[in-house]
């Protein structure tokens, strides 16, 4: 087994090593720290917005770079949680409750340096876990037929909406729009023109491009104007570089040690989970962390624990949210989504089989994401200077930059004006269901899984002559169908629960 | 907002669910799914969850937690339309304007060609929006369009699209 592993990620650091390989790794991480320290601008949009810029290159290289915005922006992040108390994405919200007192304390530089510690070590461990889990999980998943993959992305659908909480109307009318803006073209069963209107521009279905980076570029952009991002005055933490007290003290190691792979794990295990994610991960290492801690009054004062357990869950996160991705094609963000969109692009078939038919590829990949935390460690603490510099530029300066990649990128897909409406509309739509507690981060989800789902569904139905009963007949249908009605059913069984304990508390 | 959004939503998925049943088939003549069987699922689902959320809002105009018919005065107030103050202000009309110049720039970049509509795109944009530094303005929107041709022209090979000046 460990052999295995040593040989896989041997045979992936041959595939990575190259040296256009490492200068797109350079440049994916250095860029996915600049998406990172604007708020508002996640990992998705960034990635969705570069996307055009890497069709000149091979598709290893291209996803390499992408692979490396993705886990970058979770680095660059957190520098604004520390320095001004506004995560630079979601997923480093967690980062802020200590990270922001820490700087207040003076102590912003500490702060820096073990988050890019704890990072490394997260996203060290959710490599290492990836090789170890992603083959086996493929293997299992090759005897899949079509009911059970259907129920996986009914599955990781799911889980997605229901992370909404309170939304999870919206989330699941959000996942259905990206299951419509798929449906259109030609039917792949039946050859038949579906909404097309009789465009021919809509004959080959709507590009998944344009809508995800009008979504997540256009969209957060808009609105970040909305809240006022442009006007707000910016004050940052001042960090000292050159003192001694730029470095953590050896009680901040030594208090940490457990803390980082407590939070690495629990990290890998939330981004396996579909619709989890990083954010997800990030919340629950801070939490648990937390409740074990003897003084669990310190956090939230500027405490270092507060900061390390977040930073590597939210790492480890990211390297788990590969696992479905890599070992079943299916994505369980926002961000995977968009990487899956670019495999596909690629003309890569996600799935089981993609690690027996492009282990070139997939091992490549797992290698470079290894690569890509030690070139993030390195580009963290030398560059972090500069990154800081990035904060003071002025949002109304950012603007111009984000719409002009997006239009330019849009446009240079396929030189097509139709598409380049297409994500205006997409940005308009994505603002509103930001502003609205809506999820675009489901719409793309569906949109890329729609023709996988619809194309699983109708075979399942085919094969059993039109019978449901395909879902359960099975065992490991059977068994998904379950986990699907128990996270329908427990909110309501929830409810009942509360309101029975709330009665029984009157009487 | 929110009222209009989810009516919006409810509307097009109703128009979205009629147009598909005059158009494609449930069931084939084989009695096997068709091509609208998936779109009508997906329909009738969008139909119930959105009108659920209609009803939603509803009830909380109702109760007053949301004001629909504010859209107007929030677009003609610049500066106070969030429910509070300080940092609970939106901008609007600022969200208005940027698409409006997005809209410019899609609506120009065959007729002015790539980069004279992104130097234009821009000069309006920060003229709008930061009209204080005038001539950071004009060099910014000379210096990033020129910078981006030479990526996405010269460096990737995706030709932008020449217009009247032949640029």
């Amino acid at each position: 087994m460990i052999e295995e592993l040593i040989a896989n990620l041997g045979f992936g650091m041959s595939v990575a090593v190259s040296p256009t390989n490492v200068f797109f790794l350079f440049v994916g991480a250095f860029v996915g720290m600049i998406v990172g320290l604007f708020p508002g601008f996640g990992p998705a949009a960034g990635i969705a917005v570069l996307v055009p810029m890497t069709f000149g290159l091979d598709p290893t290289t291209a996803i390499i770079m992408l692979a490396g915005i993705y886990y970058g922006s979770m680095y660059g992040g957190t520098i604004t949680s520390i320095l001004i108390n506004t995560p630079g994405e979601s997923a480093t919200v967690a980062s802020t409750l200590d990270g922001y007192p820490l700087a207040q304390k003076g102590r912003a530089g500490p702060a820096l340096v073990m988050q890019t510690f704890a990072s490394f070590i997260g996203g060290t461990i959710g490599v290492i876990l990836i090789c170890a889990l992603a083959p086996t999980l493929a293997e299992f998943a090759s005897s899949f037929g079509p009911s059970e993959y259907f129920l996986i992305i009914l599955f990781g659908l799911l889980l997605l909406t229901t992370m909404m909480g309170e939304n999870k109307f919206n989330g699941i009318v959000s996942a259905l729009l990206g299951f419509v803006i798929s449906m259109v073209g030609v039917d792949v069963i039946s050859g038949v023109q579906r909404f097309t209107f009789g465009s021919p521009e809509l004959i080959g279905g709507i590009y998944f491009v344009p809508i995800a980076i009008g979504l997540f570029g256009i969209g957060e952009l808009l609105h970040c104007i909305y809240i006022g991002q442009h006007k707000k005055m910016i004050e940052r933490a001042k960090v000292a570089f050159r003192s001694k007290d730029f470095w953590p003290t050896r009680k901040d190691y030594s208090e940490s040690k457990f803390t980082v792979f407590r939070g690495s794990f629990i990290g890998f295990i939330a981004g396996v989970l579909p619709g989890s994610g990083a954010t997800i991960g990030s919340i629950l290492g801070y939490s648990i962390e937390k409740k074990i801690a003897k003084d669990p009054e310190t956090f939230g004062k500027g405490e270092m624990r507060g900061l390390v357990a977040p930073e590597a869950a939210n790492n480890a996160a990211s390297s788990g949210a590969m696992v479905p991705l890599l070992s079943l094609g299916i994505p369980g963000s926002g961000a995977t989504a968009v990487l899956l969109g670019a495999f596909m692009m690629w003309g890569l078939q996600p799935g089981p089989m993609l690690i027996v038919n492009d282990p070139g590829f997939v091992w490549g990949l797992i290698a470079s994401m290894y690569l890509g935390n030690m070139v993030l460690i390195i580009l963290s603490i030398a560059a972090i200077p500069l990154f800081i510099k990035f904060l003071d530029i002025p949002y109304v300066y950012v603007i111009p930059v984000v719409v002009l990649l997006c239009v330019i990128g849009t446009y240079t897909l396929h030189f097509s004006m139709v598409e380049t409406w297409m994500l205006l509309v997409a940005g308009l739509l994505g603002f509103c269901m930001k502003l609205y507690g809506y999820s675009p981060a489901a719409t793309v989800l569906a949109l890329v899984l729609g023709s996988m789902a619809e194309e699983n569904l109708l075979q399942s139905l085919i094969i059993s002559d039109g019978s449901f009963a395909i879902f359960v007949d099975r065992p490991i249908s059977f068994i998904l169908s379950m986990i699907i009605v128990a996270v329908i059913a427990a909110p309501f069984a929830y409810r009942a629960f509360k309101k029975l304990s709330y009665s029984n508390g009157v009487t | 907002m929110r009222l209009w959004f989810s009516l919006f939503l409810f509307i097009a998925s109703v128009a979205y669910f009629i147009y598909g049943l005059n158009t494609l088939t449930f069931v084939s003549r084989i009695g096997r799914p068709g091509p609208g069987y998936f779109p009508g699922i997906v329909g009738v689902l969008l139909i119930l969850f959105t009108a659920l959320n209609v009803i939603k809002d509803l009830k909380a105009v109702k109760n007053n937690e949301i004001q629909p018919f504010r859209v107007m005065a929030m677009l003609l107030d610049r500066k106070a339309s969030g429910p509070g103050s300080g940092d609970d202000r939106s901008y609007p009309i600022d969200v208005v304007m940027v698409i409006l110049c997005i809209a410019l720039l899609i609506g120009s970049i065959t007729l002015l060609g790539g980069l004279l509509s992104m130097v234009v795109f821009m000069f309006v944009l920060l003229f709008a929006m930061n009209k204080r530094k005038l001539l950071v303005n004009v060099g910014y929107s000379i210096a990033l369009p020129v910078a981006l041709y030479l990526l996405f022209d010269v460096l990737l090979n995706a030709s932008l699209p020449r217009g009247v000046l032949g640029i």
